[in-house]
C-alpha cells in the first residue's frame, strides 16, 4: 500500500512537472490561414521630351485602378507621391488586371509649355494611362510614355 | 592636580576640535533659468526667465510661490554681435502673458520680449544684470542659416496622399549652425457650426530628426501617414454639431539651433528630470537658441486622403466632409 501510494505521488508530480513546461505557442502550420498573394507593379517613371529642358518637367500624378472607369471618375486603389528625386515607384497588389495613370507638368515660363506640345502655358499638363497585369510573386515593370 | 587640569584642557580642546557646525537651515541660492528661442521669422522676440533652488543646499522652500519669478524690472539686453564689437542692442520688456489651465506653482505670469530683426549666421548675445545677487547671466548664439524645401513642391500641379501604402516624403537643404528639423503640414479647413464658417488652421509636426553632422545637399525623410490621422485626433475636439472641410495643406519644416537640438534630445529620452543637464547659460540654466520656419503653401489633398479624414478609423468622429462635399449618414 505504501509502495502504490508512492508510485502515485511521483507520477502526479511528473504530471504537474509536464504541465509545467507547457507552452502555448501558435501552431507553426496554421490551417486556414494563408497570406494574400501579391506580386509587384514598377513604374519606371523616367522624363523624356524631345523638345523642353527635362528639369523643366516634373511629375505630378501617378495612381492605380481596378479599371478605366474608376481612373477616369479619380476612385483609385493606391496612388503615389511623385517627386523629382525618384524614378522608379512601387505597387504590391493582389494578382489581376488593373490600369494606371500617369501625369507630368511643364513648368517653364512664358510660352515656352504650348510650344514645347503641352497644352496651355506653365503648369499645362499631360496624362497617359494603360492597363497591366499583376501576378504572383511577379514583377511587372511599365514606362508610361506621353505623347 | 596641575597633570589633571591639562589634560582636562587637552580633552576640552579635541572635543572643540571636532565640532561642525551643521546648518540644516541654510538658505540656498536661486539660479536663474532661462528659456530665449531667437525667431528668425519675426521682429518680436520672446524670453522666458525663472529660478529654481538647488536643493543640495538644504535649501528651504521658498517663502512664496512667486518666488519662482525674478523681479520684473530687470535689466535683459539682447544684443548682435559683429567680430568683437557690438552692433544693436535691444532691451526686454515684462509682458503679462495668459497661462494655460492646469497647476502652476506661481499666480502671475510673464515673459519678457523686445523688438528686433534677427539675421542669419550671425552671432547674439543674452545678458541678464541680477541685482538682487549682483550677477550677470550671460549666453551667445550664433543663428541659423536659410534653408529650402525642395520636396514636397508644386502645390500647383501635385496633390499630397497621406496613405500608408505610399508616405509622403519631405526634403530640405541644409541648414548651418541647425540641429533639430521637425516637419509636417498646417491643415486648412472651413468649421461649419450652425449656419457660421470659421476657417481654422492646425500645426501637425510629425517627426522631428536630429541632424548635428554635415550631410550632403540636402536630406530626405518620410513621414508616417498614420499619425496625420492620428494627431490631427488628438488636436481636435469631436463634436456632432462641428462639421469641418478640409481646404488644403502647407508643407513646414522647422529647423532649430544645435542647443535646442542637444535639449530636445535629452527630453526624447525620456530623462525628464536631467532636461537642466545640458545648459548654455553662463551663471544659469536653459538655452539661447534660434529658429527658423519654411513652407510651401497650397497643396490640396488626394480624394483617398479626404475620404480617409471623412470616414477613417482615426478621424470619423471630427465630421470632415468627403470627396463630395457630404457626410454619408447624415450631414454636409
Amino acid at each position: 500500500m505504501k509502495k502504490i501510494s508512492r508510485w502515485l505521488l511521483a507520477l502526479s508530480l511528473v504530471v504537474v512537472g509536464l504541465q509545467s513546461c507547457e507552452t502555448d505557442s501558435l501552431p507553426t502550420t496554421p490551417e486556414g490561414i494563408e497570406a494574400e498573394p501579391v506580386g509587384t507593379l514598377r513604374v519606371w517613371f523616367k522624363i523624356s521630351h524631345p523638345w523642353l529642358p527635362l528639369d523643366r518637367i516634373v511629375r505630378t500624378g501617378l495612381h492605380v485602378a481596378k479599371d478605366g472607369m474608376e481612373i477616369y471618375k479619380g476612385y483609385y486603389l493606391q496612388s503615389a507621391n511623385v517627386t523629382d528625386f525618384q524614378e522608379n515607384y512601387f505597387f504590391y497588389l493582389a494578382p489581376g488586371n488593373y490600369y494606371y495613370e500617369a501625369s507630368i507638368a511643364c513648368i517653364c515660363g512664358g510660352d515656352s509649355c504650348s510650344a514645347g506640345g503641352f497644352p496651355g502655358n506653365q503648369f499645362g499638363s499631360k496624362h497617359t494611362m494603360g492597363r497591366f497585369t499583376i501576378e504572383k510573386d511577379q514583377v511587372t515593370t511599365i514606362i508610361p510614355t506621353f505623347q | 592636580m596641575s597633570r589633571q587640569a591639562i589634560i582636562l584642557f587637552l580633552v576640552g580642546l579635541v572635543m572643540l576640535g571636532c565640532e561642525t557646525e551643521v546648518d540644516v537651515f541654510k538658505l540656498g541660492e536661486s539660479t536663474p533659468v532661462v528659456y530665449c528661442i531667437l525667431n528668425q521669422d519675426t521682429t518680436v522676440q520672446s524670453l522666458r526667465l525663472s529660478r529654481s533652488y538647488n536643493s543640495s543646499l538644504a535649501a528651504v522652500a521658498p517663502d512664496s510661490p512667486d518666488s519662482l519669478l525674478f523681479d520684473r524690472a530687470l535689466d535683459i539686453v539682447l544684443e548682435k554681435v559683429q567680430g568683437s564689437s557690438v552692433v544693436k542692442r535691444t532691451f526686454f520688456i515684462p509682458v503679462d502673458v495668459k497661462k494655460d489651465e492646469g497647476f502652476f506653482p506661481y499666480t502671475e505670469h510673464w515673459i519678457y520680449q523686445t523688438d528686433m530683426q534677427v539675421l542669419p549666421n550671425t552671432t547674439y548675445r543674452l545678458i541678464i544684470y541680477l541685482s538682487e545677487s549682483e550677477k550677470i547671466v550671460y549666453s551667445t548664439c550664433t543663428t541659423v542659416t536659410p534653408f529650402d524645401i525642395i520636396n514636397p513642391a508644386y502645390p500647383e500641379v501635385r496633390l499630397i496622399h497621406l496613405q500608408t501604402d505610399h508616405n509622403p516624403q519631405f526634403s530640405w537643404t541644409k541648414s548651418n549652425n541647425a540641429g533639430i528639423y521637425q516637419f509636417g503640414f498646417s491643415l486648412h479647413y472651413d468649421e461649419y457650426i450652425e449656419d457660421r464658417v470659421t476657417l481654422k488652421t492646425v500645426n501637425l509636426f510629425l517627426n522631428t530628426t536630429f541632424m548635428l553632422e554635415s550631410a550632403g545637399h540636402y536630406y530626405t525623410q518620410s513621414i508616417n501617414s498614420a499619425q496625420f490621422y492620428i494627431r490631427l485626433h488628438d488636436l481636435l475636439t469631436a463634436d456632432p454639431a462641428i462639421i469641418r472641410k478640409c481646404t488644403g495643406v502647407d508643407a513646414i519644416v522647422l529647423c532649430g539651433g544645435e542647443e535646442l537640438a542637444y535639449l530636445v534630445r535629452l527630453q526624447q529620452g525620456g530623462q525628464t528630470f536631467n532636461i537642466m543637464e545640458y545648459s548654455n547659460i553662463l551663471n544659469g540654466v536653459g538655452v539661447f537658441s534660434s529658429r527658423l520656419i519654411r513652407q510651401v503653401n497650397g497643396f490640396k489633398l488626394t480624394n483617398q486622403t479626404i475620404d480617409s479624414l471623412a470616414y477613417g478609423k482615426y478621424t470619423h468622429d471630427l465630421n470632415f466632409l468627403d470627396r463630395n462635399g457630404i457626410r454619408e449618414g447624415g450631414g454636409g
